[in-house]
């Protein structure tokens, strides 16, 4: 009766996993084999006890962060991003690298986009050293590049604030113009860069509002996006900025082409929107609308201490395609060139 | 309501409803961390990650049960801890267990609750000393209760796998368990 024992099926048998009939042969192999009685007992005994193991409450608050899941994502693949950057440096920039995780720590944590409604107060403040953005896991391989933050209709008005001479705009066929701007061509190492970027004049069928899109700062030699070519106002291109882009894989391998490169994001811009209500003249009623939790489209950006002088660095306003403003498949895409000196 | 509805209304953007979701699950989640993982820091960090991963991910979230895929998320943050390996330095102040749900039992005297808690710690380390794959799958399905279908999500494992991997993880421990007979008598026979 006992010639074969029955470990095999504990498991099942503990989770009552056994149909009827074979629940009634185990039932009967027990009670004529003593091996099986006390090993069945034993390992009963074992996982009652794992199941009396008390549950326990976290003992923490879970921080969530504030911005809209779309906003949180682009932050935390620019982290990502960062991190690699320092990880796996590339020689010229791995100062800057490092300057600029730094930077952008400190940027990503005081960053409030007003986000979809503006009317959601945020559950608390994400702590920059929880984003893990190069590791999130489930759907794509690849997360959007940092999105913009949609705000409240402001007035309308393609026109950067005159201060702001030095400007691009991007193709007006998608309906919108991303305006980029800033006050010089030229900054220094650690330098703030005021920046001016906004979508305008995006028709209300088209799911828009203006939107203040999230700026990048980069390394000049690594294109983010296919789609609209920017039409920048050319900074004069630096002797030696060639050499200051990230040299060509070592393994020999042919490098992608300009759409799947990745961007080597030095920072991302905050919004001010106490810069903007000051600098608001020609803008109307903007400055009222914007409260101080809507983004402004006055930006601002630091270039990282230890970038090297006469190195160009590329700034990029991006709305992604099916954004809120651009109904279009490409992405409307503006940068401009600024020097390092 | 329902996780699915809290899903499909923080997935429009209702934060209220994607707080509920946390409320609901963060102690579960925790346990789980804490029971692979064996260090209260480790297993914040994983929930605070999962959370924030899940929350990232929200849009892309279509046609899954929310349980096994924020257990899943969960098992991907604790295996970069492991990976990771580097171990957070603990802070004697911060040296925190979290409090426990199920309190013992008011009736018991000092000897059965340090009996208990004995009994325990035992266990703990049993579970510890298991393979990742068989502790997750055991820890899955015996600590935080998961049907075999949300294992299987959890894991990304077929039905079968989960059932093998858990026979084989719960034969284990029973092995190493065996040794301490005293602090797990049964009470009656099969």
């Amino acid at each position: 009766m006992a010639e074969k024992h029955l470990d095999a099926l504990f498991s099942a048998a503990y989770d009552d996993e056994l149909d009827p009939v074979a629940r009634r042969r185990f039932d009967t192999h027990l009670e004529a084999c003593d091996r099986c009685a006390q090993g069945w007992d034993d390992y009963r005994a074992a996982l009652d006890a794992v199941r009396a193991l008390p549950a326990v409450a976290m003992p923490a608050t879970v921080r969530l962060p504030v911005g809209p899941p779309q906003v949180e994502a682009g932050r935390a693949a620019l982290l990502g991003r960062l991190r690699d950057a320092l990880l796996h440096p590339q020689p010229v920039w791995a100062a800057a690298g490092l300057a600029a995780v730094s930077l952008a720590a400190v940027i990503l944590a005081v960053h409030h986009p007003g986000g979809g409604t503006g009317s959601s107060a945020p559950l608390s403040v994400a702590a920059p050293g929880a984003l893990n953005g190069n590791q999130v896991p489930y759907g794509s391989s690849q997360l959007a590049p940092v999105v913009p933050c949609p705000v409240s209709p402001v007035a309308a008005g393609a026109a950067a604030p005159a201060a702001f001479a030095y400007t691009a705009h991007s193709d007006a066929t998608t309906g919108g113009e991303l305006v980029l701007a800033t006050r010089s061509d030229t900054y220094a190492p650690g330098a703030s860069v005021p920046i001016y970027a906004r979508l305008t004049g995006v028709p209300a069928s088209a799911g828009g509002s203006d939107v203040i899109p999230c700026v990048t700062l980069e390394t000049v030699g690594a294109t983010s996006n296919a789609g609209s070519v920017p039409v920048p106002r050319a900074a004069p291109a630096a002797p030696g900025a060639a050499a200051q882009a990230p040299a060509p894989p070592a393994d020999g391998q042919p490098q992608a082409d300009a759409s799947t490169i990745s961007p080597t994001p030095l920072a991302v811009a905050t919004s001010e929107p106490q810069a903007f209500s000051a600098a608001g003249a020609g803008a109307g009623g903007a400055a009222d609308s914007l409260k101080s939790t809507a983004p402004s489209p006055l930006l601002t950006v630091t270039i990282p201490p230890n970038v090297p002088r006469g190195t160009v660095l590329r700034l990029v306003a991006v709305i992604p395609p099916h954004f809120s403003g651009n109904p279009g498949d490409t992405p409307i895409r503006v940068e401009l060139l600024i020097k390092v000196s | 309501m329902d996780d699915e509805g809290l899903l499909e209304r923080a997935r429009h953007g209702d934060r209220e409803a994607f707080a509920e979701l946390v409320t609901r699950h963060q102690d579960g989640l925790y346990t789980m961390a804490l029971r692979l993982l064996g260090r209260p820091e480790d297993a914040c960090d994983v929930v605070q990650e999962t959370f924030m991963r899940a929350y990232i991910n929200l849009p892309k979230l279509r046609g899954s049960s929310i349980r096994g895929w924020l257990y899943r998320v969960a098992l991907n943050a604790g295996h970069d801890v492991l990976r990771r390996g580097v171990r957070r330095p603990e802070d004697p102040l911060e040296r925190h267990d979290g409090k426990i749900i199920d309190l013992p039992d008011p009736a018991l005297g000092p000897d059965a609750v340090a009996e208990g808690r004995e009994r325990a710690r035992v266990v703990r380390e049993a579970l510890l000393a298991l393979p990742v794959d068989f502790r997750e799958a055991v820890v899955l399905r015996d600590v935080n209760q998961l049907s075999y279908e949300e294992i299987s999500e959890a894991l990304r494992v077929p039905l079968g796998t989960v059932k093998s991997r858990l026979s084989r993880a719960r034969a284990m421990l029973a092995e190493a368990l065996r040794g301490n007979s005293a602090l797990f008598a049964v009470e009656g026979t099969h």
